[in-house]
């Protein structure tokens, strides 16, 4: 049977990016008009990750938790650069989430959700206009 | 800002691209990759100023503080020990990292700072692979850079273009991205999300250089 600290860190990776695709959506409104076409290809992808992420939980005999119909937005998103700064932590909790799912998982799924780490660790990058040492380590729920 | 970022930014968004796909292809030959540009181990007698403690002669220099190293993570989880092979490996290949940052300043005192900073973001994963480790400060720009040190390795000619040696430095840490996926295979769970982590600055690394190295 699965880790059930797997399962618990898999329904989070969902919600993460479930909150991701709405952060998107608010965020990327506010967001200058050369930033528009990086949130639009990060949006699909956290997208496109939370039907992965549903794929891994059928695999562990469970299901992600409803998706709700609006989140908390991180901080509040009132301009361009309020709009990048919550974009950064959304990036930065989604990483996190990941990394609780690589703590608890085994070799080829580990490896899938590092990749995942990665990206969002990129675009966190691409929002702040830097890198951090440790992407997605502070915010850990480590379930 | 917004044209010029703009720009960057794509270019960025290109080498992300970049990145992914390199990493994907560079996951099964693992660590080898990860050590490029290997430092010249401390044979040498007169070893330039920022040069990093070989892996077998661990420097005891009197706490040679390392300049805007961000403080070590005190997440008990980011906290690993050289005994751990897969901890060893991956620490090797930050040294190795470090060491071509070094070369890279010492070529570029220009980029001094902004190199220094990604550089300070290496020594921080080397810290929290290795809380002991004592490294040597970075090369100081303004510092004589010393004629006498030997050869630089291959990858970091000291005529190299400033494009050169941000597509090496690039290349360098989409590797080490890569090789993060590897190592992370056999360690334990919070040592491997450790690993996950740096791989994850490691892109980021990968896909901001540019920006960074071309920012004022």
């Amino acid at each position: 049977m699965t880790d059930p600290r797997l399962v618990r860190a898999l329904i989070a990776a969902a919600a993460a990016e479930n909150a991701a695709v709405y952060g998107y959506s608010v965020a990327g409104a506010r967001l200058a008009a050369s930033d528009k076409g990086v949130a639009r290809t990060a949006y699909d992808a956290h997208r496109a990750q939370t039907l992965v992420i549903t794929q891994w939980l059928a695999q562990a005999s469970a299901t992600p938790d409803p998706d709700a119909p609006v989140y908390q937005l991180p901080s509040p998103v009132t301009d361009a650069s309020s709009a990048r700064a919550a974009l950064v932590s959304i990036e930065e909790s989604t990483a996190a989430a990941y990394a609780d799912v690589i703590a608890a998982a085994d070799a080829p799924l580990r490896r899938d959700a590092a990749l995942a780490l990665q990206l969002a660790a990129v675009r966190a990058a691409i929002w702040r206009d830097r890198a951090v040492p440790f992407p997605g380590l502070a915010g850990r729920l480590g379930l | 800002m917004p044209k010029e970022a703009s720009l960057t930014r794509r270019s960025a968004l290109q080498l992300l691209v970049l990145a992914a796909a390199s990493a994907t292809a560079g996951c099964r030959s693992g660590t080898q990759q990860a050590t490029p540009a290997a430092p010249a181990t401390g044979a040498t007698p007169s070893r330039p100023p920022g040069s990093v403690a070989a892996p077998s002669t661990r420097t005891t220099a009197p706490a040679a503080s390392t300049p805007a190293a961000p403080a070590t993570t005190t997440n008990a989880s980011a906290r690993a020990t050289l005994a751990d092979p897969t901890a060893q490996a991956a620490a090797t290949s930050e040294r190795a990292l470090v060491a071509a940052y070094d070369d890279a300043m010492r070529a570029h005192p220009d980029l001094a700072t902004a190199l220094g900073a990604v550089r300070a973001d290496h020594v921080a994963h080397l810290k929290a692979l290795n809380p002991d480790l004592v490294l040597s400060p970075a090369p100081v720009p303004s510092s004589t850079g010393s004629p006498t040190a030997p050869a630089s390795p291959p990858a970091s000619p000291p005529a190299a273009t400033v494009l050169a040696v941000v597509a090496m430095l690039t290349d360098l840490e989409t590797r080490a991205a890569a090789a993060r996926l590897g190592d992370m295979a056999t360690a334990t769970g919070s040592l491997a999300a450790l690993l996950a982590s740096i791989g994850g600055c490691e892109a980021a690394h990968a896909a901001t250089l540019v920006t960074a190295l071309a920012s004022p």
